[in-house]
């Protein structure tokens, strides 16, 4: 296949690279304690959160920047040398729709998040409540009150805090401390906002709940905190998606995602990721560090992950899920695209603690240009855990030679009553594929777009209906012509 | 509508079509016979353009374009359509996906806006029992999981959606057993029209019993050693392809 | 031997005994070059490969010299050696005795020719001297840079063409010796197959099993030629007193093939590095392995092939049994090169669990650079079917023979792999020897 065709698609555009003229507040650059202290003030947190942060804070000093064991190259981050603090002006979350800043609104729309309940309700997305989220502050969440009529909770994590202390209190860092890891001790020490979610017991949401993350002030990093707490017998759907301006320099997204399912519930969370990738030359573009884990605490509970990974400069991500509860599920559904000099590194780890438990691991990775596309992930039977049962299957798909995909299972397994089956196959996209294609009038590049499509169907399948839609475009867009 | 004049063409710098000369006009059914390693196949794939064929000498006209000029999905939007020997597996692409993009792009060539939706699954419904094709075969992924004839059928059902000036059957005969070949067969009848051309290639006259053909051409060694009228198939059958080798050869001899 | 005068390896490094620590200023045997690679190796650890490393995360190393070692003066103590052991006429063998190379008892077929080099450089045959002490990269691993370092002798080995004969050697090491400290080995090998040329060679030890407390840490490098074909059975059965780190370097140029089969059936404690290289097109390799663990006993199983031209081949079945409260870790590595296009490498790792205990670690890497690849891997990890047990127990079976049947049946698709009939049959028997000590009970 054609050097124009890869030429062709390593220039596609990034399509939300453009900046709003927001007037923002921010920090000074560094992090020092102040600035812990700034940030919790700033949100006029309680004691016990500020105390948290310190902690955390503490915890983050003595730990050197993780840089070898993961599959990505770059250099040295300069913590020092980034916002920790960034919010539109004067922001505040409100709860009247003329309260928010026009702009802001302009800025969501063109992304084509409608933040007017009212347009939704006739448009297409009416049943999707949004909390956005701009920089470190969240800025709108719609639907509210609908949700409350239910007794469910959405809001913005701080007004969380505010609202309600001892939900926030008696979940935060139970599933992924800050402890953890390096970027979830950062987190921990000065996560700015993010999106609370509460469903209480036997509840069916009756609407997609979903956070809209925008990085926008240049030289900040984005901290978001998502906390979802599924009670007894209750089952959300959770999307998250986020873009972020083309910039020269590389910009720092270390986000935390908890999720607590509690007997019988379940928790789907859908992520289309697309934050800026940097350019051709790999210029620019977000660092993706983010963790994120749910815990199946309860008998018969199920998290299931879908991501459809297509931005970022450089991905590091391992959504997981901790199945405690006897006969509890987890699901892992990713597909992960890289192009041009993206470096990607993600998988899940699926921890089989309870009884009877099942997971089920489908990934499909991507590479195009010269980039880099790793599956890493962990499946582990603890001993004790009886019949357990895992099915992986990792399939990845190069596009030209010059870039790389690669496989890391780790499976650990301490139970003999375990089943652990993991798959993985190399693959290209067949020139008969492509020829059969244009012999029915349908020319290379959308030939690409419809059996890349096709590949990563059953990961698709699972994201909400418009989700899908939006995620099939993408992948289109970010592979556009891209055939080795 | 299709001039093929002393077309040279092969694979790798070898001749396979050595002199092939052709003409088909609007309407008319075209059957080509040969032994194996005439070039058929060869022939079906250098008038599609698949990558690897090479053309020496010689000119393919379609439509009054130059063939060869164009790209395989360009040679497609002008209406060439070619019914594969072995139609490849597309995973995870629906056939209803697929279809309604070819027809798009084909339509979008020649100005037209994109498909109405209701009209694109009546035509669907219309078109799949034609070819007796289940309805569940149009929402399962190109070629995946289909049987042999099944395969075939869907080529054909392809054929009649995207509506192609001149269709090229490549012994889409192969391997069917007779209600397949009856039902494919059928297909193609149907589609028949005064502006519709049809080359049929195949090994054994069994299918040109379904498939009347106007004329038949007896290709040995990359060219047509003998034309003649839908009975020289039955001729062929009889005595087979060595008849042809010899009174071709004393030909030959007689010019020489 | 030179004075040993140079730190090699640091103070801090807990678990690795004194005399270890120095070396000589250069080696009498290998080139300048890759001992300062060897060196530079020692000298990056800070601790002995362990948990933090991710090439040794489920094998930690640290306990694996006992701290009375003292590594055994193969050179010295050569003329000790008994010179009238029994000698089976019949087969073709190497022979070496506590870790000395006994040529009175090796025998081999003409185009098989061996050197044993332990004095100086000029010893180190021709065809050997640009890929000895290379074709295992001392540059990589803790234990085969030590190797490079320690060992006292190395035996070269020359596979010339034959007519048409199929010719296997036993490549045999007593180990028999009463002494009243730990002996610390460190066996070194090379092979060397010319273009065209074909042996199959079948390594294992006969260790006395009450005497002394035995490590091994052996490197064997392997040179396949264009268009030679080699094999390299590695049994491992020494038993309770025995602990190993064996590193298998080969090197595949064009059109060789190379078969390679680790059998671990009775090792209380054992580590395998397996490394290939496709370095031409067309090379093919075979790589196969079994392991039986039960008590505590440990076996990690490490492969990497590297498919480094086009048009290469790579098969790899390794299957795990484990039972007791043993711990089996495969893990394997296929890394394709950018030009490395129509590679065909597949890799299939299969563990049973006969116990709850018992903790199996799997890790099939795959890391491809070229895009016009056929590569994939699967694992799994269960246990015996109930069913089928059931129903070896309906036609009249016990309990443990339809286990022990179904345990066969499941190592047979590695055994069968075997080109050599008595390495099989005698494997075959180990098998089923030590199913029969009551590794079934559950």
């Amino acid at each position: 296949m054609s050097e124009e065709i890869i030429n062709e698609i390593t220039s596609s555009e990034y399509k939300y690279g453009w900046t709003s003229d927001i007037e923002t507040e921010t920090a000074p650059k560094g992090l020092s304690e102040d600035i812990v202290r700034f940030i919790s003030a700033k949100k006029q947190e309680p004691e016990w959160l500020l105390e948290y942060r310190l902690k955390a804070f503490k915890h983050w000093k003595g730990l050197n920047e993780p840089r070898h064991w993961a599959y990505l190259k770059y250099g040295a981050i300069d913590f020092q040398d980034i916002i920790y603090y960034a919010a539109p002006k004067a922001s505040k979350t409100v709860d009247s729709f003329d309260e928010v800043d026009p702009e802001l609104l302009r800025t969501f729309e063109k992304l084509g998040i409608s933040l007017e309940e009212q347009k939704r309700l006739v448009g297409m997305q009416s049943n999707v409540a949004v909390d956005a989220v701009i920089d470190s502050v969240s800025v709108k969440t719609t639907f509210k009150e609908t949700l409350a009529e239910k007794g469910i909770v959405f809001c913005s994590f701080s007004e969380a805090v505010k609202e309600y202390p001892d939900l926030v209190k008696k979940y935060l860092g139970t599933v992924v401390p800050y402890t953890d890891n390096f970027y979830s001790a950062l987190n921990a020490a000065v996560f700015s906002d993010g999106s609370f979610c509460y469903i209480p017991q036997g509840v069916r949401c009756p609407m997609e709940l979903s956070t809209y993350f925008r990085i926008n002030a240049s030289g900040t990093g984005q901290f978001e905190r998502t906390l979802i707490v599924a009670d007894e017998g209750s089952f959300v759907s959770y999307l998250e998606g986020c873009t972020a301006p083309m910039r020269d320099e590389n910009q720092l997204h270390a986000a935390v995602v908890e999720i607590v399912a509690h007997k019988n519930a379940e928790v789907k969370y859908s992520t289309v990721q697309n934050w800026y990738p940097g350019d051709k030359d790999g210029k620019g573009g977000i660092y993706n560090f983010v963790t994120k884990r749910g815990v199946c605490l309860g008998d018969y509970s199920k998290i299931s992950w879908t991501q459809v990974e297509t931005g970022s400069a450089i991905t590091w991500k391992y959504p997981s899920v901790i199945l405690k509860g006897h006969h509890s599920v987890g699901e892992f559904y990713s597909v992960a695209v890289t192009n041009n000099l993206q470096q990607a590194d993600t998988g899940t780890k699926m921890l089989h603690i309870g009884n009877n438990t099942r997971s089920t691991i489908i990934s499909k990775g991507i590479s195009a240009g010269k980039s880099n596309n790793s599956y890493r992930g962990l499946v582990r039977v603890a001993r004790g855990a009886k019949n357990a049962r895992n099915f992986s299957q990792c399939d990845s798909l190069l596009m030209g030679n010059q870039c790389g995909a690669h496989t890391f299972p780790y499976i650990e397994i301490k139970d003999s009553s375990a089943i652990v089956e993991h798959e993985a196959t190399t693959s290209k996209i067949g020139e008969d594929q492509i020829f059969y294609c244009n012999q029915r009038g349908i020319d290379t590049e959308k030939a690409v777009g419809l059996i890349v499509n096709g590949y990563c169907k059953e990961v698709l399948n699972q994201l909400p209906m418009e989700f899908a839609v939006e995620a099939q475009k993408l992948l289109s867009i970010s592979l556009e012509g891209s055939v080795g | 509508m299709l001039q093929v004049k002393n077309l040279k063409a092969g694979i790798e710098g070898l001749e396979i079509l050595k002199g092939f000369s052709l003409e088909i006009r609007p309407g008319e059914v075209h059957a080509i016979m040969g032994p194996n390693g005439s070039g058929k196949s060869t022939l079906a794939n250098v008038l599609s353009g698949r990558e690897g064929y090479e053309v020496f000498e010689g000119s393919v006209r379609f439509s009054e374009k130059d063939l060869m000029e164009l790209s395989p999905e360009d040679r497609a939007r002008e209406g060439l359509f070619v019914a594969f020997q072995y139609p490849v597996e597309i995973p995870g692409v629906s056939n209803i996906n697929f279809l309604r993009t070819a027809i798009n792009e084909i339509r979008n060539y020649h100005n037209l806006p994109p498909i109405d939706s209701k009209e694109f699954l009546s035509r669907v419904k219309e078109k799949q029992a034609m070819v007796e094709l289940q309805m569940g075969l149009a929402s399962r992924s190109v070629n995946e999981g289909f049987s042999g004839g099944e395969k075939k059928r869907n080529e054909v059902f392809q054929m009649a959606m995207l509506e192609p000036k001149l269709a090229i059957l490549d012994e889409t005969d192969s391997g069917l057993d007779i209600d397949a070949l009856r039902i494919v067969a059928n297909g193609v009848n149907q589609l028949r029209s005064p502006e519709r051309s049809f080359l049929v290639i195949t090994h054994y006259q069994r299918l040109l019993d379904y498939i009347v053909p106007d004329f038949v051409h007896v290709m040995v060694d990359g060219k047509i050693v003998k034309s003649g009228p839908k009975e020289l198939a039955l001729e062929l059958e009889d005595k087979g392809y060595d008849w042809i080798r010899q009174e071709f050869a004393s030909s030959i001899n007689k010019s020489n | 031997m030179a004075a040993e005068k140079e730190l090699v390896a640091s103070e801090a490094i807990a678990g690795l005994p004194s005399f270890l620590r120095n070396a000589p200023k250069e080696s009498v045997l290998v080139p300048q070059e890759a001992w300062k690679k060897a060196v530079d190796t020692l000298a990056r650890f800070s601790e002995l490969p362990g948990r933090s490393t991710e090439e040794y995360k489920y094998t930690d190393t640290d306990k694996f010299f006992p701290s009375d070692i003292k590594q055994v003066d193969v050179i010295a103590s050569s003329n000790g050696v008994s010179h009238n052991a029994s000698v089976d006429e019949k087969s073709h063998q190497i022979v070496f005795r506590n870790g000395v190379f006994v040529e009175t008892e090796t025998r081999l077929p003409n185009h098989i020719r061996v050197t044993w080099g332990s004095k100086n450089r000029s010893e180190v045959p021709q065809y050997a001297e640009a890929y000895f002490a290379s074709t295992s990269d001392p540059g990589v691993d803790f234990f085969a840079a030590l190797n490079t370092i320690r060992f006292h002798g190395a035996l070269f080995i020359e596979v010339l063409p034959s007519e048409g004969l199929e010719s296997s050697v036993r490549v045999i090491h007593h180990y028999d010796s009463d002494s009243s400290v730990s002996e610390l080995y460190f066996p070194r090998m090379f092979i060397h197959a010319h273009p065209g040329a074909n042996a199959c060679f079948l390594q294992w030890a006969n260790n006395k099993p009450n005497g002394p407390e035995r490590r091994v840490v052996g490197v064997t490098e392997i040179r396949a030629c264009k268009n030679s074909k080699i094999c390299f059975y590695r049994l491992q059965h020494e038993g309770n007193n025995f602990a190993q780190i064996q590193d298998l370097s080969v090197l595949i140029e064009e059109g060789g093939e190379v078969d390679t089969n680790t059998l671990t059936i009775d090792c209380v404690w054992v580590r395998n590095n397996l490394s290939i290289r496709l370095a031409g097109r067309d090379a093919t390799a075979h790589l196969n392995g079994l392991f039986i663990t039960a008590g505590r006993q440990h076996s990690d199983m490490r492969t990497l092939v590297e498919h480094q031209a086009e048009f290469c081949k790579s098969n790899q079945v390794y299957k795990g049994v484990l039972a007791g409260k043993s711990t089996g870790v495969f893990n394997g590595r296929i890394f394709v090169f950018k030009d490395a296009q129509k590679t065909d490498a597949y890799q299939s790792s299969k563990n049973i669990l006969l116990t709850d205990d018992a903790s199996v670690y799997s890790k099939p890497q795959l890391e491809i650079f070229a895009d016009d690849v056929k590569c994939s891997h699967g694992s799994t990890t269960g246990q015996l079917s109930e069913d089928a047990q059931f129903y070896l127990q309906s036609r009249g079976l016990s309990k443990e023979s339809a286990r022990s049947l179904l345990v066969s049946a499941f190592a047979s698709e590695v055994l069968e792999t075997l080109k050599n009939d008595e390495l099989r049959k005698i494997a075959t028997e180990l098998v089923f020897e030590k199913m029969n000590k009551g590794l079934l009970v559950s």
